[in-house]
């Protein structure tokens, strides 16, 4: 056993107690989540997908928590549009799931619109942007995870809009028991590395 | 700070003082003993870990190839599951116990 892979041991099992023992997560979610200066009002909602279906057609927790935060800023009147997005699944398109949950919780109809076209960020900015900006939409609120914020702030305002970064969950306020810190980690790594890989693509 | 990590911690710290009783009272293994085992399984945490970044690696890779080469689309998001850290550990021990054993036989042979 070398030397290399002792000493990754041992990095490995320090950051792992720092990130379930410390505030560390927290700490790297303040960081992630964009500061923005920028205050409503908005011209539209845009609310991202989330992971898409349970396999019983219902929408996933992530979902769900994205679709309230949006229904919740509609109604506290930040823009007379919601735009829900979400692709097609073997059990159904999330896009129009969500919507049934906005009209059920008395968004009219004729408030929302719906994207289910769009299988990855990159994709619903543009997407989203053939929709909106003919229609002379150029100022959005824009739902997603705090952690995701500032990949999805950047992928829309490379296609042309002004964003109001609108976070759906406060990483820090997650971070209450070790498991939600290494699950909020865990979301943040990859986070990273979407960054990355948005980076190298030239999507940001 | 919250009760949960300090009760978890403080757990594992007894039934760690509890095990180390137990052993050095056993008298079947030497007492410094520790110092090498910690280490060894710091090198399997190691090899583990190497793993589970190879295992992401070809994940992400494959999943980028059949984006770009077929008409199908898979989600990255498949790989953000606990399960392949389970089995990235389980390979990083069944690779390093065989490497530690093939470094005791090489020595046993003079070779080592």
């Amino acid at each position: 056993m070398t030397g290399a892979l002792r000493a990754t041991g041992g990095f490995v099992v320090v950051l792992f107690l720092v990130l379930a023992f410390t505030p560390a997560v927290g700490l790297v979610g303040h960081w992630m989540t964009p500061r923005n200066p920028l205050r409503g009002p908005a011209q539209a909602i845009v609310v991202l997908g989330g992971s898409g279906l349970r396999d019983d057609g219902e929408l996933t927790t992530t979902s769900l928590r994205r679709t309230q935060h949006g229904i919740g800023l509609y109604r506290a009147g930040l823009a007379p549009i919601l735009v829900f997005s979400g692709s097609r699944s073997a059990h159904g398109i999330e896009a129009l799931v969500r919507s049934g949950v906005a009209e059920a919780c008395g968004v009219p109809r004729s408030a929302i619109l719906t994207v289910t076209t769009a299988r990855t960020t990159q994709e619903e900015a543009v997407h989203i942007a053939r929709l909106l900006q003919p229609q002379h939409i150029r100022t959005i609120a824009l739902v997603v995870d705090a952690e995701g914020m500032w990949r999805a702030q950047r992928a829309f305002e490379r296609v042309g809009f002004v964003v109001i970064a609108t976070p759906a969950s406060d990483v820090s306020s997650l971070s209450r028991s070790p498991e939600d810190r290494l699950d909020v980690a865990r979301r943040q790594a990859m986070e990273l590395v979407a960054g990355v890989y948005y980076t190298l693509a030239g999507y940001l | 700070m919250s009760v949960q990590p300090l009760a978890l911690l403080a757990i594992v710290v007894v039934s760690t003082l509890a095990a180390l009783v137990a052993t050095v009272r056993s008298r079947v293994v030497a007492r410094d003993g520790w110092r090498p085992a910690v280490s060894t399984a710091l090198g399997l945490i190691g090899v583990s870990a190497v793993f589970l970044v190879v295992n992401l690696s070809i994940g992400i890779g494959a999943i980028l190839l059949v984006r770009f080469f077929t008409p199908w689309f898979v989600s990255v998001y498949i790989l953000n599951d606990i399960t392949l850290v389970g089995l990235s550990l389980l390979q990083g021990l069944v690779f390093g116990v065989w490497h530690l054993g093939s470094d005791g036989s090489a020595r046993s042979r003079g070779t080592g």
